[in-house]
């Protein structure tokens, strides 16, 4: 384990490796704190920067931009009340007000002690975690792996438990994106209609950049978000929280740090829904939860530290299992496929140094973003002043480059853009772009596991349902996928029986 | 209207994932009892899915007030104000662009469309637009092509021979 640690740390302290990571923690900051541009569009723009980097060292620089943009969006959250990234809506809550009261500086250091906080508990639960996950992986078979990227996609209605339709609809949409091309098992090629660039599938990369960035930048041509400042970006100071402040907060930081990675472990539920659960639940706890929404330290500590916790807990999945525990984390395992890497159970027991490499960048990347985006923090009144006009279309331009540098060829950047344009129509009508992703990324496996259990099987279904993992497994899964519908049927039901008044 | 069109966009997913699982049918060989064949699984999820949109417009149209269940309205759809709309504009110069990246090269492309889409945006100033997108295409391309060794379409023609001379330098 020693060994595996300092293997990982002289990855991370190579000089260029370190540049790199500096340089990706940068990119994050700024990228998290840009509104419109969310931790999963600031990865899928870390992109084209990463494909001429080994996949050590591209893994590593794609895991500080991850952190970082979590972290960079408490900053406009903070002063603008504009969450950077979703999952910093709910430290609008009180950073916001806090702001308004002239204490943006508090805030800041609040938010940025408590990101780096949860962020390395996350770190720390990754690393030991991941390698007992995957060596229980390591024993599965087909249909045990089928049962587990099952369970992957049954998070689906929990992802948008107002449309659980449109949501499992999009899910579905995603699966079936991924069976175009050719079989996985017998090489007949499927819904191609005789076009040979659709012989090779439904490239996911070209495809989520476009679903981020494009669609973004379409929604911000129809209709533009404007900022509200409070007045202290202009001259902000951030004061760093003292060991006092954090002490009298050592239960919520407790608290967000182990449900952020609880969360971020869960695969589809990410950065977002772990804020949002860590704030409600500070609030159900809190003795005086009527301080909540007025500018409190507990509530910017809750969101920030549990959405920092959830990027380690989204690896987990990824590292032990293959199966990506959210959006950010699918385009990372993209990229190392890209780059010839097995994702997967055997990824830890042959090549560790993936592990231990990540682990050390996102240790490396959580102290050095609290220096780095106090610096941002200060001159970011002037970053913002970047009219959308110049801002949007550079985006434009870097997802361009990111779609076309995966393979050289233009085909990329068109279906970029007709992913941008289908994301944008399918969010017009509350579709989830992050269900049909979660649906491309592990389609292929659930479909390729389910048949190789079967054939195994002699075309017994039941058998392979049966075995005890794989039941197990899948109550589990159905447990997940309906919990949602039920509470939702519940609450309907209630609403219908409950007294006009 | 916004009802009368997501009814419609629904209807239209319908029929193509009809189509799907019909033609996944017919053009896949027969299967063998002792395997989960390749037409099996899209069935599956398209028979999912087609219940589902099923599901979805029934939900829609069921918590559509009454007054508003105006299906004529969709012949008051005009095309004129969507053709003019920022949207639609902004649509088309990204697919323009995508489509004119390999001929006319990354760098005159890029200058054309940040310019385009920047002017749509509100940027109106002339020196402003010229200088923004020139310089950000030109940091861009050089970022990308002679710092990480990305190689950047160089266009046909004149337009290869002023890409290779950029990049010599």
């Amino acid at each position: 384990m020693l060994e595996l640690l300092i293997s990982g740390f002289e990855v991370v302290f190579q000089p260029m490796t370190f540049i790199l990571i500096l340089a990706g923690t940068v990119l994050g900051v700024i990228f998290g704190a840009l509104p419109g541009v969310s931790a999963s569009m600031a990865v899928a723009l870390g992109l084209p920067f990463a494909y001429g980097m080994q996949p050590l060292v591209a893994i590593a620089f794609l895991t500080s931009v991850y952190c970082a943009s979590i972290t960079g969006g408490g900053i406009t959250a903070i002063l603008f009340k504009i969450p950077g990234t979703p999952s910093n809506a709910p430290t609008t809550f009180d950073g916001y007000p806090m702001a308004q009261r002239g204490e943006a500086g508090k805030a800041l250091g609040i938010s940025l002690v408590t990101s780096a906080i949860g962020g390395t508990v996350a770190a720390i639960a990754m690393f030991l975690l991941s390698p007992q996950l995957a060596a229980v992986a390591i024993k599965f078979g087909p249909s045990e792996l089928f049962a587990v990227s099952f369970l992957g996609l049954s998070v689906l209605t929990a992802l948008d438990s107002d449309n659980i339709v449109k949501t499992l609809i999009s899910g579905l949409i995603g699966l079936f994106l991924a069976t175009i091309g050719m079989d996985p098992l017998l090489g007949i090629p499927r819904f191609t209609w005789g076009n040979q660039m659709l012989l090779s599938g439904i490239e996911m990369i070209p495809l989520m950049i476009g679903m981020f960035a494009i669609t973004e930048v379409l929604k911000q041509t129809h209709k533009p978000s404007k900022l509200q400042n409070t007045g202290s970006g202009d001259k902000v100071k951030t004061k760093l929280m003292g060991f006092k402040e954090g002490w009298a907060m050592r239960g919520v930081i407790a608290r967000s740090s182990i449900l952020g990675t609880m969360v971020g472990i869960l695969p589809g539920a990410g950065a977002t829904i772990a804020s949002f659960l860590s704030y409600t639940t500070e609030v159900k706890l809190s003795k005086t939860p009527e301080k909540f929404g007025t500018g409190c330290s507990e509530g910017i500590a809750a969101s920030e530290t549990a959405n920092n916790a959830a990027t380690g807990g989204a690896m987990v999945p990824m590292l032990a299992l293959g199966i990506p525990g959210g959006n950010a984390a699918a385009i990372m395992m993209s990229a190392l496929v890209l780059k010839g890497v097995q994702v997967g159970p055997l990824l830890i027991k042959t090549q560790p140094q993936f592990l231990s490499s990540v682990f050390a960048s996102m240790m490396v990347t959580n102290v050095i973003m609290v220096i780095i985006s106090m610096a941002i923090a200060k001159v970011f009144s002037k970053i913002l002043k970047v009219p959308y006009s110049i801002l949007g279309t550079t985006i434009i331009l870097l997802a361009t480059i990111g779609s076309f540098a995966l393979k050289g060829n233009t085909n990329d950047v068109i279906l970029m853009a007709i992913a941008g344009l289908v994301g944008f129509v399918l969010n017009k009508y509350k579709f989830s772009s992050a269900a049909l992703i979660l649906g491309l990324v592990l389609g292929g496996m659930t479909e390729a596991n389910l048949r190789r259990a079967v054939t195994l099987e002699n075309g017994n279904l039941v058998n392979v349902l049966t075995k005890p993992i794989t039941a197990s497994l899948l109550v589990a899964c159905a447990a997940m996928l309906l919990t949602p519908v039920i509470l939702d049927w519940i609450k309907k039901n209630r609403d219908k029986s409950a007294p006009v008044n | 209207m916004t009802v009368v069109l997501e009814l419609l966009f629904n209807f239209v997913l319908m029929v193509f994932f009809s189509y799907c699982f019909y033609f996944i049918g017919v053009s896949m060989p027969k299967s063998l009892p002792t395997e989960l064949g390749p037409e099996q699984w899209p069935q599956l999820i398209l028979g999912a899915l087609i219940v589902l949109i099923g599901v979805n417009m029934y939900n829609i149209y069921k918590k559509t007030p009454i007054s508003q269940r105006n299906f004529d309205e969709i012949k008051a759809i005009r095309l004129m104000p969507i053709f003019k709309s920022k949207l639609f504009i902004g649509i088309v110069i990204i697919f323009a662009y995508t489509f004119t990246l390999e001929p006319l090269g990354f760098l005159l492309s890029s200058i054309v469309m940040f310019a385009a889409y920047a002017l749509l945006q509100g940027e109106r100033r002339p020196l402003v637009l010229a200088a923004v997108s020139i310089g950000i295409t030109l940091m861009i391309y050089f970022i990308f092509s002679k710092g990480l060794g990305i190689m950047l379409p160089r266009g046909y023609g004149v337009l290869r021979d002023l890409a290779l001379l950029l990049e010599s330098f």
